[in-house]
């Protein structure tokens, strides 16, 4: 379609751009390492939480799985806006987290500066507390259905040997968990990774943010170099999951795959 | 003979259906009791609830002279359960083998590793002498190659085999089997029957074998007990080697014929 309209490539409006490009690069890096780390933590927790039996812990089980359960059937994008918007005193505390990192700006050069200054931006801070949530609630539904998929032929079997319930947790529970949600989990850090440039949205200067901005009309070269970068980084990933999904270690019929990415 | 498991007046029910009803039994020490009935009987139930993997509803449970389940005191007002025995039944269960009709090995770990799994981490054997002594059984049972072969990658019987290696591998007093057997070709479970067999001569353990296997109440039963309704409803002992009873059993029915519990099978 390009080519039939008689489009010239003129690469040469990158030269101006690349800087800007390279310093939202990183702070993609940054947002997409934040949120993957955060989320994932937080969705083993809650997922934990919503999977186990104990009674203790009932009180709590029926608000967790109510809360992720609506938060992962709500798009990432409108979270975002929600949390940006609605919600500055929850962006406004994880910035005030952040805010030490200003500090280092005195020993920084500019691109150091600039890349500080995004980092310790409202911007940054929506969007890694709104994409963080979403992520958690994705990674909580994979493992707590890889939870419940774990055969209870295996818990007894371990019952049987003698093994304590610490041992059967170590042993059994926690590694047949971990096999069943591993695919999912990777997959929902693609998606981690595909939601990224939705910052650029409020106002992030992320690799999409910086290119809009330096672009200014946004130009199709840029367009590409940017499509580009997502796709070096994703096309290997995706195919270093699918190699995890066919290891032995994940040799499983059962495996989980979040609800709203399968 | 010493009585090694003896179990009073068992009450189970699941789902509002009774399964066990005043079900009582007794095993000692080297000897082999077939456990025979229709499917539903009870059979897995049973088994199960002497292994302590299932709570029982009412009865008594006694392993190596010892109270070890007491479901027959009165449900506490204050506490809304039964007061506890003090015993820790994860000792216990070291000492009871259990062999699921489900062979419920871990898919991703080797044969040997899973043999060595209980010895390891319960029995806190080392690693090596665990190695040493899993290699050593498989031989033992003619199953030496399954040792670094992924159960996914073996057929039925194999799968099944190396869960009767499993539970032989933490030295049971007493190895309870569910039945094994069930949908395999005749030399299947042969091969199945022929492995309790060996270990139990090597160990001389007590084995509870649930089966509906002909030739195994035949040839190495010492005593068949017939499961219906709930309840075992007909005990045969000494019945498969020419041997007479030891002892009276006073809480159980007469024995009976080997052929009558053979019949029981064909229902």
């Amino acid at each position: 379609v390009i080519a039939t309209a008689g489009w010239r490539w003129d690469w040469h409006v990158l030269d101006a751009a690349l800087p800007a490009l390279g310093h939202g690069a990183i702070v993609t890096v940054f947002l997409v390492m934040f949120v993957t780390i955060a989320g994932s933590a937080a969705g083993i927790g809650l997922g934990v939480l919503v999977a186990s039996r104990s009674g203790a812990l009932a009180p709590l089980r029926w608000p967790a799985a109510a809360l992720v359960r609506v938060v992962a059937a709500i798009p990432p994008i409108v979270l975002l806006l929600a949390v940006h918007a609605a919600v500055p005193s929850a962006a406004d505390w994880l910035r005030n987290l952040l805010l030490p990192l200003a500090d280092l700006r005195p020993h920084a050069g500019a691109a150091e500066t600039a890349v500080i200054d995004a980092l310790t931006s409202r911007p940054f801070a929506s969007s890694a507390l709104a994409l963080g949530v979403a992520l958690a609630a994705h990674v909580a539904g994979v493992v707590r259905m890889a939870a419940r998929r774990v055969p209870a032929g295996l818990r007894d079997a371990g019952r049987a040997q003698g093994m304590s319930r610490f041992t059967l947790l170590r042993r059994v529970t926690v590694p047949e968990t971990a096999r069943r949600a591993m695919p999912g989990v990777l997959r929902a850090w693609v998606a981690a990774i595909m939601w990224a440039p939705l910052a650029a949205v409020v106002g992030t200067t992320d690799l999409l943010g910086a290119a809009w901005r330096g672009g200014g009309a946004w130009p199709l070269e840029i367009a590409t170099a940017v499509a580009a970068a997502f796709a070096l980084l994703l096309i290997p990933a995706t195919i270093f999951i699918r190699r995890v999904e066919r290891s032995r270690w994940l040799a499983t019929s059962d495996a989980v795959a979040p609800e709203a990415l399968a | 003979m010493t009585t090694i498991l003896r179990a009073r007046r068992l009450v189970k029910s699941a789902a509002g259906r009774p399964i066990l009803r005043d079900a009582r039994f007794v095993v000692r020490q080297g000897e082999v009791t077939a456990l025979v009935g229709a499917p539903g009987a009870g059979r897995t139930t049973l088994l199960r609830c002497l292994a302590m993997l299932d709570p029982i509803d009412s009865g008594t449970i006694e392993f190596g002279g010892h109270v070890v389940v007491d479901a027959t005191a009165p449900v506490s007002r204050w506490r809304g359960r039964r007061p506890r025995v003090r015993c820790n039944l994860d000792n216990v269960r070291r000492q009871i083998g259990f062999v699921f009709q489900t062979d419920s090995l871990c898919v991703n770990r080797t044969v040997l590793r899973n043999l060595i799994e209980g010895p390891v981490h319960v029995l806190k054997w080392k690693r090596s002498e665990a190695i040493e002594a899993a290699a050593e059984l498989l031989g033992i049972l003619d199953a030496a190659d399954l040792a670094d072969v992924y159960p996914l990658d073996l057929p039925p019987v194999r799968r099944r085999l190396a869960a009767i290696a499993r539970a032989a591998m933490m030295r049971p007093d007493l190895m309870l089997v569910d039945d094994v057997c069930a949908g395999l070709e005749p030399e299947d479970r042969a091969t199945l029957v022929r492995a309790v067999q060996a270990i139990h001569e090597i160990r001389n353990l007590a084995v509870v074998f649930a089966t509906r296997d002909e030739s195994f109440i035949r040839e190495s039963a010492h005593r068949v007990c017939t499961l219906a309704d709930g309840t075992i409803t007909e005990v045969a002992t000494g019945i498969a080697r020419g041997e007479t009873p030891a002892e009276e059993l006073p809480e159980e029915p007469a024995p009976m014929r080997v052929a009558a519990a053979a019949g029981t099978l064909r229902r």
